[in-house]
Parts: C-alpha cells; structure tokens; sequence
C-alpha cells in the first residue's frame, strides 16, 4: 500500500459506499460491452455460415438463369456443358408449394445430380429414373410432422389447384438450399421431370448450375455463356459471396452503430458517476492536496475508480454478450434460418474488455481533471 | 531558537476594482519552534486566510512566508505540495477526515503520501498517534462511526503523522461540545508541553486564549499583540452619529405615523374601532410622536404636529 494502494483502496471504499450508482454505472459499461461482444460473435458466426450456405447453394461456380423465372431449355443444357472449362451442367427447377399444409421450396433435379442436392440421407435414400410421385423431405420437416420413408404425403404446387400424393423414399439434410440466403422455409427434392409438370413448364428448368474444371475461369466461362446466351443472367460463386457478405456488412454496421450509441451512453454515465463522485468528495480532495498529495495521486484515485468500474463493466459485458450471442445464434436457428456457428473469437473478447477500460477512462478524464483543479484553500475556507 | 514560521510584510489581496477586498494589510510574524501560539479574531478578520498562507495552500499578493527556515513563496503547486507533506500539519474545524478511510488509515495516510515508510511501518506508527491520543480502541473505524471529539483527536493524530515543524489548526474546538472542546484543548496543550510540539491556532473561542503560551489578536487584516480597541463598538458608534443615518430614520419615522393616523381617523369616523383601542393606539402614537419632538429638539431640526384624533 504505497502511493497507489491508498488510492486504490479509497476508490474501492468508494465504489462499495456506492453500491447503487456504481451497479448502475457497471450495468451501462456492460450493456455496451455486451452488444458489442455479441454483435462482433454474432457476425463472425454469421459470416461463416453464410460462406459455407453458399458454398453449398451454389453447388457450381456458375449459375445461369433465363429471363423469366422458368424459362431455360433443357437443350442449353448440354450446350453449356460443351463450354470450354464446364465440367458438369446441373439443370434445377425451384418451385413453391404446399406440402402436408404447410409452405416448402420444391427443388427439381435429375436422379444423377442428387448428389449435388443432398448432403447427407438420414434415413432411405435417392430415386431413379423410373420413380414416380417419390419426395425426399428435409429432416427436420420430417421429424417435426413424425415422418418416415414410406409415408405418404401431399403435395400441391402453389399456382395450381391440384393435390398429389407423395411418397417419402428418403429423409435428409438438403444441401442445395438455393433460397437460404433469402428465405425461411422446408425443402422437398422430387424429381425434375414432375417439377416440371408441377409448373407446366416441361422442357425447360429455373437455371442451370455449372461446375468448371477450374474456379478462376468463372469469368471467361460467364463471357462464353453470354456469347451463347446474350440475354441470360449468370452469376458466379464469388458474386453471391460478396452481395452476401456485402449485406452482411452492411446489417453489421448498422448495429456497430447503434453498439457505438450505447457505448456512448455508458461513456455519458460513467463520466457522470466520477463527476458526482469528484463533486461529493471536493471537500476530501482539497484535505488530501492540504495534507501534501501531488495532483496525480488525487487523479490516480478518480482513474482508478473508473477503471474499477470499467473492468467490472468489461467482464460482465464479455459474459452477457457470449450469452445474448448464444441466444441470438440459437433464435436464428429455430426460425429455420442459418445456422450460426458460436465461435468465441479471443481477439474480440480482448477488444471489448479493452473498449469497456479505455472508454471508462476517457469518460473520467474531464471529471479528473476537475478534481486537480480543485483548490484547497477556496473549499476549506467555505467552512 | 529558530523560527518555525516567519512572515514578513504579508498582504492578501482578492479582486480588483470595486470588488476589490484587502484582507491580510502588511502581516509581520514571528512563532518560534516550541510555541503555541493563538491568534484571536472575529469573523472576517482574516485569520483563516492567515493560516492558509502559512500552510502554503495560499500566496500572499506581496510578502515574505518562511515555514521551517524555507521561503515558500517562490515554491510551484507540487513542490508546495511535497513541502506540506513533510513540514506542515492541519487540523481543521470540521476534522475533514478522509471518510473511504478508517481512523488508522486516516492517519497512515501521510506517511505513505511520503513513500518513506513501508505499510507496516506507517502502520506502527498509525496506532503509535492513536495510542498517544487516546484512541487506538477505534483505530479500525471510520469517522462516521466516531464521535466529534474522536474525530478531532483522529485528525491531530493525522497532523502529527509526519512530524511536522508545525501544527495548524482552524477552530480545533469550533464544532464540539465543550466535554469534547475540553478534552482536545487538553491534548494539544500537553503535546506542547511534553512532546514540544509547535501549534499555531486561529480560533473566534476566548477560551482557547488559555493554552497559548503568546496570544496574538487579528482585527481588520492586522496582527496585535494586545487586543485592540474593538472594531464592532468603534464602528457602532461611527454609526449613531451619523447625522444622514439619523435624519433618513426620523424622516421615515415620521411618515410612518401619518400613514398610521390617517387610517386610524377613518377608522374612527367610521365607527369601526372601540373607544379603549382607540385609546391605546393614540397614546401609543402619542410616546413616539414624542419621542421624535424630544430628538428633534435636541438637533435642532424638523417640528412635529400631531393632529388630535
């Protein structure tokens, strides 16, 4: 307890003498702490499920889409695969429909590209050229409804007025899900062909997903297929990654800002609480410079305060914001969009804890500089 | 024997112009180490600006200060402050203990502001002070747990701490009750005596006049050695014979009664007031009117009438 353990000990002291002020202070500190820690856990989970969804949406690097929404022959199929570079040609029909009442996205797709379109079976598996009216339901879908290969359920396209019994040959996690990026809902693969007549577009599919030997021809491939195609939309891999992470960044600013507003209020009240302190305590710091404390004691005492503050505010905003990222990641899932990995970056729990100390220190410095200006002589003479 | 303090033609001024206020008016000092010196003044006469100057929490506008054979005048805020530290002890009227601190570590506080002392041995010391005046049994306190006499007694410990070349203290006894008042006068004038401490008190209290072994008197920013004739009687009787004063007062008086006969004649000519109280207030008028005549006369100034109601 040398020069800093008295100041030390007389903020402590303080702090306990002011247990409501100070809980309130370290709960502002924590707020803002918190938002951001969650915020910055959030988005980081966030960005890399969201690569990972596209990775596997966009199965190739190349999508190619007509004009309309179902409107690509399936002879441009075998055209694009004769492009230079294109490995495979994966043609996909995307419909909406009801299926056991409820809403679903109805992905068409030929018997050998279900390895594109399924990521793993849990229970049966895909269907052959010759099935008919067969569906592979999504896992969760299946076991939220009780269902099992085998089962029977009914489809009904969402422009048509017609029922269809389906039956369940396999139940999976689906891998192609296309409208992930944008969309809540449950997936269904049934075969292309009955896709088709679902829309009444036989002949012609929703886009064509191309998979090139290479990913960096992805722009010379994109150049062929509109030499071919002038008026076809085609979008690559990389494209989609960055108007994803684009938005992403976007939604991340945002909240950075409205973090940065109630950091800035936690700024506000613990400058406010050091202030009060300073002013409460005049008395006590002109007797402390009387009895020979330099100006830097009486200012290591209110910094020291505020560090204290902020140290606590820092750790319980670390805590709250590990648990309202928790929460957030786990809402996000079970309103069926992605699942946001919880991955607990060190550098950021660092940086919030350093945010939460540096920000109590800033706010301290006007009322600090306050208590040194304090002169003893004009305090005690009011006595 | 050396001076523990010496002021040299000391002038405190604050403000200028018309809010200008000369408080200390040419202060020549002298308090040898040993002393207990008590100086004497009514409010306002400058004796806490006085001490502050000799504890270096104040400069003099013109003057000299040396505390401990240093001239401090010339010293900035942080060697003042080192210089408090180590040679000056306070003792103020409301104790102004440090409150987040107990009564030991109000009085470790010092010595640890000084870094020559290690915690325990500042802590040894701390318990030392208590013992010596009587309170090491609530050495563990804190001031809200301690009664005003505990606290003084805390705070001429605290004073103590660093051996200073000299103890001031504001009004010691100013806030306590006289059980209290007693005990801490007792304390200080055995720590003169026995301990050869060197106190300089400032103090409004006649009774501390007791203690000192020289007792000085400040009136009007100026020290006596014997007291001066007094400045409230002086000044009462500059006032009385204010003939302005005097002429300005009667004027008003005068006033005063017609306001207080004209409503008593509407009063009467309106039948609203009994005949007794009538009376009452006539003859009441009637001493005051006549009291007026009486100065008047003697002035030689200003007739009265008063009209019968």
């Amino acid at each position: 307890m040398k020069l800093l353990g008295p100041a030390l000990l007389f903020a402590v002291r303080d702090i306990k003498l002011r247990k409501f002020v100070s809980a309130l202070t370290v709960l502002a500190i924590a707020s803002g702490v918190a938002s951001f820690t969650a915020l910055r856990i959030v988005s980081t989970g966030t960005q890399l499920a969201a690569r990972s969804v596209v990775s596997r949406v966009i199965s190739g690097e190349l999508l190619v889409y007509g004009e309309g929404l179902c409107d690509v022959s399936e002879f441009a199929v075998e055209e694009l695969e004769s492009l230079p570079a294109v490995s495979r040609a994966v043609p996909v029909v995307l419909a909406m429909g009801y299926m056991e009442g409820s809403l679903v996205f109805l992905l068409g797709v030929r018997p050998e590209d279900l390895d594109l379109a399924v990521a793993r079976y849990i229970e049966g598996g895909g269907f052959g050229e010759d099935d008919y009216r067969v569906v592979i339901v999504e896992a969760s879908f299946a076991e939220e409804r009780g269902l099992s290969v085998g089962d029977i359920v009914i489809i009904k396209p969402q422009l048509g007025s017609t029922a269809y019994p389906y039956r369940i040959v396999g139940v999976a996690d689906i891998g192609m899900r296309v409208q992930e990026l944008s969309a809540v809902g449950t997936y269904a693969i049934v075969p292309l062909r009955e896709a088709q007549a679902m829309l009444d577009r036989e002949g012609y599919v929703t886009m064509v997903m191309l998979k090139l030997e290479d990913e960096n021809l992805a722009d010379y491939v994109r150049e062929e297929v509109l030499s071919v195609y002038p008026r076809a939309r085609v979008f690559s891999r990389r494209e989609v990654m960055r108007a994803v992470f684009q938005v992403i960044a976007l939604v991340d600013g945002l909240m950075l800002s409205v973090t940065l507003i109630g950091l800035t209020i936690a700024v506000f009240g613990t400058s406010s609480t050091i202030m009060s302190n300073v002013r409460e305590h005049a008395r006590e710091i002109a007797v402390m410079r009387a009895l020979g404390a330099p100006v830097h004691h009486v200012a290591k005492v209110f910094l020291l305060e505020a560090a204290i503050l902020g140290l606590l505010g820092g750790m319980l905003g670390l805590v709250l914001g590990i648990v309202g990222a928790d929460f957030a990641r786990k809402l996000v899932s079970s309103a069926g969009l992605f699942k946001v990995p919880l991955i607990i970056d060190p550098t950021v729990l660092a940086l919030a804890f350093v945010l939460a100390v540096v920000s109590s220190q800033l706010s301290a410095l006007y009322p600090v500089l306050k208590a040194c200006r304090i002169k003893p002589m004009e305090v005690l003479r009011n006595e | 024997m050396s001076d523990a303090v010496r002021l040299e033609n000391v002038w405190k001024v604050y403000g200028d112009g018309p809010s200008r206020a000369v408080v200390l008016k040419g202060v020549d000092l002298r308090v040898e180490y040993g002393e207990l010196v008590v100086i004497m003044g009514p409010s306002g006469s400058g004796k806490s600006t006085l001490l502050g100057i000799i504890g270096t929490l104040d400069r003099p506008s013109t003057g000299r200060v040396y505390v401990a054979g240093v001239e401090v005048t010339s010293m900035d805020e942080d060697e003042l402050a080192a210089f408090r530290l180590a040679h000056v002890g306070f003792v103020f009227q409301d104790h102004n203990l440090l409150r987040n601190f107990t009564a030991l570590e109000n009085v470790m506080y010092p010595m640890l502001l000084t870094r020559r002392y290690t915690y325990e041995e500042a802590k040894e010391k701390a318990l030392e002070l208590l013992r010596l005046v009587g309170l090491e049994r609530v050495a563990d306190r804190f001031p809200s747990q301690l009664s005003g006499g505990q606290r003084q007694r805390v705070a001429i410990a605290r004073a103590l701490a660093n051996d200073p070349d000299i103890v001031l203290m504001d009004e010691p006894t100013g806030n306590l009750d006289i059980d209290s008042a007693a005990k801490v006068a007792s304390l200080v004038k055995w720590l003169n005596q026995v301990y050869g401490q060197t106190f300089l008190i400032v103090t409004h209290n006649p009774e501390l006049a007791t203690l000192a072994t020289r007792l000085l008197y400040i009136r009007g920013g100026r020290i006596y050695e014997k007291p001066p004739e007094s400045v409230l009687s002086k000044k009462l009787v500059e006032e009385v014979r204010n003939s302005e004063l005097r002429t300005r007062i009667r004027n008003s008086q005068l006033r005063l009664l017609e306001v207080e006969l004209r409503a008593l004649r509407r009063l009467v000519a309106q039948g609203r007031i009994p005949r007794c109280e009538t009376e009452a207030r006539l003859s009441l008028l009637r001493n005051r009117a006549n009291k007026l005549l009486q100065v008047a006369a003697r002035s030689g100034r200003d007739r009265l009438v008063i009209d019968s109601a």
